[in-house]
């Protein structure tokens, strides 16, 4: 219990920091929005709009859904709200492994009388309430800045799911980068690649949303898991919901396995 | 010399997956998905002969604009500034950053080498790596465009666009040094610079669907666009002076706090 106190403590301040991005970045983003497009034609648009070849949508910016709609527009900030929650859970996954290490304070907390799991598992809840914070304040921020906006449309049920969606998908993250901290031996180098792994991903879903057979792309691209067109029409895939835990429970594994017998190194 | 060549050594590494990451996607995107891109020409074309004439007026009058590689290249572009800012603002914190995470600042502090020359050797290292992946970067482009088979533009003006890169990654650079000297302690270096980078990417993402100008100002990613040069032949002045005001104030500043600062024991 005091190790979980001592890591609300610590990851308090970035906290803030980040709820704080994310408030900018969802009011600023949402503000603009007039509801051009609200009533009759919307079909119409995005049935013409779907007889266009991918990558020409892609490189309009509009992969498959209708920015007019309030819940397209919204669906945009969702996604980089997506990618704020990811880069949050990268640096959480990192600290909660290899915090310690860095700060070359790990002897003094494995010499008192926790075992190293307690002291992983105490570690990665508190990092896991972090990012669960994060996605709920991304709800409430969402609903809050679109009641600001007094609109008849109603995306109450989408934006619960964008947030679960953002939920699954950072928790992927989460479990990799601590997986990766605790398989090597270095934390700046374990570090380096979850970052680089989140850009390949970030590359590929662009060329995602390019080519027109992407579905075996798909499984490697987990921030096109639910994408906004499902999302929007009130619907999520099952086997990716399956898949996001499944991943999270493999890397979470494989994290208690690396740390129970990881070498500490004493530079 | 010695504090130039070693702080080169220490980053070709970091160096090598950075420009290898950056020139295959200028790959990736100008050969393997451009051909896709323009090939879909006609589609559209046949499409939207079927439309209504008032859709035809709004979207048919840029089609060959909407194909053409200079366009394709802004887009991709895009995406290069992103990674190439994540590369700048990790070189940075990494140079920069160096003595303070490994704690061994004593050492290189009681050194016959006055603060001032460090810093100035550590900064030319940086730009030295910048400057090299920018060289490979604009060769890459290059190949690519004389791969194409739309070869319809200037090529002075594709390599002034291009250099964008090295400027763009100046700005990065610099913000980098900032926080790298400012901060109190640095745990992760590519953690911190992938949150800059794609701070940078979000802002510009927001100037673009709300169509704001004033976040321009505050969106590195955006100061040097390539369709500005594209289409006028330069970049656009105010934010390239809004991109020197960023790089003086903080090499200013870190210059004067690295060459003050106290050195912290613990």
């Amino acid at each position: 219990m005091n190790i979980l106190k001592r890591e609300f403590k610590m990851g308090f301040k970035p906290f803030i920091l980040w709820g704080l991005g994310l408030f900018f970045l969802v009011f600023v983003g949402m503000m603009k929005y007039t509801g051009i497009g609200d009533g009759a034609n919307n079909s119409d648009i995005t049935a013409l709009m779907e007889k266009f070849p991918k990558v020409v949508l892609a490189l309009m910016g509009v992969a498959g859904v209708d920015l007019t709609t309030l819940g397209g527009f919204y669906s945009v900030i969702a996604y980089y709200a997506l990618i704020c929650a990811i880069i949050y859970a990268i640096y959480l996954g990192n600290n909660a492994v290899s915090r310690e290490t860095i700060d070359k304070t790990y002897e003094f907390l494995f010499t008192k009388p926790c075992s190293r799991e307690s002291i992983l598992i105490n570690k990665l809840i508190a990092g896991e309430i972090f990012l669960m914070i994060f996605c709920l304040l991304n709800y409430i921020f969402s609903v809050m800045a679109i009641s600001t906006l007094n609109f008849s449309e109603n995306i109450q049920i989408q934006i619960v799911l964008f947030t679960f969606s953002i939920f699954l998908v950072s928790n992927i993250f989460f479990a990799l980068s601590a997986f990766l901290s605790a398989a090597m031996k270095h934390s700046e180098k374990s570090s380096l690649y979850s970052n680089l792994c989140f850009l390949f991903v970030f590359i590929l879903g662009i060329v995602f949303d390019m080519i027109e057979n992407s579905k075996i792309l798909k499984f490697f691209v987990p921030v096109k898991y639910f994408t906004s067109k499902e999302i929007l029409e009130k619907h999520m895939s099952l086997t990716y919901v399956i898949i996001c835990v499944l991943l999270t429970g493999i890397f979470s594994y494989g994290t208690f396995n690396k740390f129970s017998k990881k070498d500490l190194m004493s530079k | 010399m010695n504090v130039y060549l070693f702080e080169l050594k220490l980053q070709i590494k970091s160096f090598l997956i950075w420009t290898i990451a950056i020139i295959s996607i200028v790959f990736l995107f100008m050969v393997g998905i451009y051909p896709i891109f323009f090939g879909s020409m006609d589609e559209v074309q046949v499409m939207l002969n079927n439309f209504p004439e008032a859709f035809k007026a709004a979207f048919g009058v840029g089609l060959t604009d909407f194909f053409s590689y200079s366009g394709f290249f802004s887009f991709t572009f895009s995406y290069i500034a992103l990674a190439g800012a994540i590369m700048a603002s990790a070189h940075a914190i990494m140079t920069f950053a160096r003595e303070k995470r490994l704690l061994c600042t004593e050492f290189i502090f009681t050194k016959p080498k006055s603060r001032e020359s460090i810093f100035t050797a550590k900064l030319l290292s940086s730009l030295t790596v910048l400057a090299a992946t920018n060289v490979l970067f604009i060769i890459s482009v290059i190949v690519c465009y004389f791969m194409s088979s739309q070869r319809n533009m200037e090529i002075s003006e594709l390599i002034l666009a291009s250099s964008g890169l090295f400027f763009t990654q100046l700005v990065f650079l610099s913000l980098g040094m900032f926080f790298a000297v400012f901060a109190r302690k640095i745990r992760s270096i590519s953690g911190i610079a992938t949150a800059i980078g794609f701070t940078g990417f979000i802002l510009s993402a927001l100037e673009g669907i709300l169509e704001e100008e004033k976040i321009r100002f505050i969106a590195p990613l955006k100061y040097f666009e390539p369709t500005k040069v594209f289409s006028d032949g330069k970049f656009e002045l105010k934010y390239v002076l809004t991109a020197c005001v960023v790089v003086a104030i903080c090499v200013g500043a870190s210059y004067i706090r690295y060459c003050k600062r106290d050195v912290i024991s613990k």
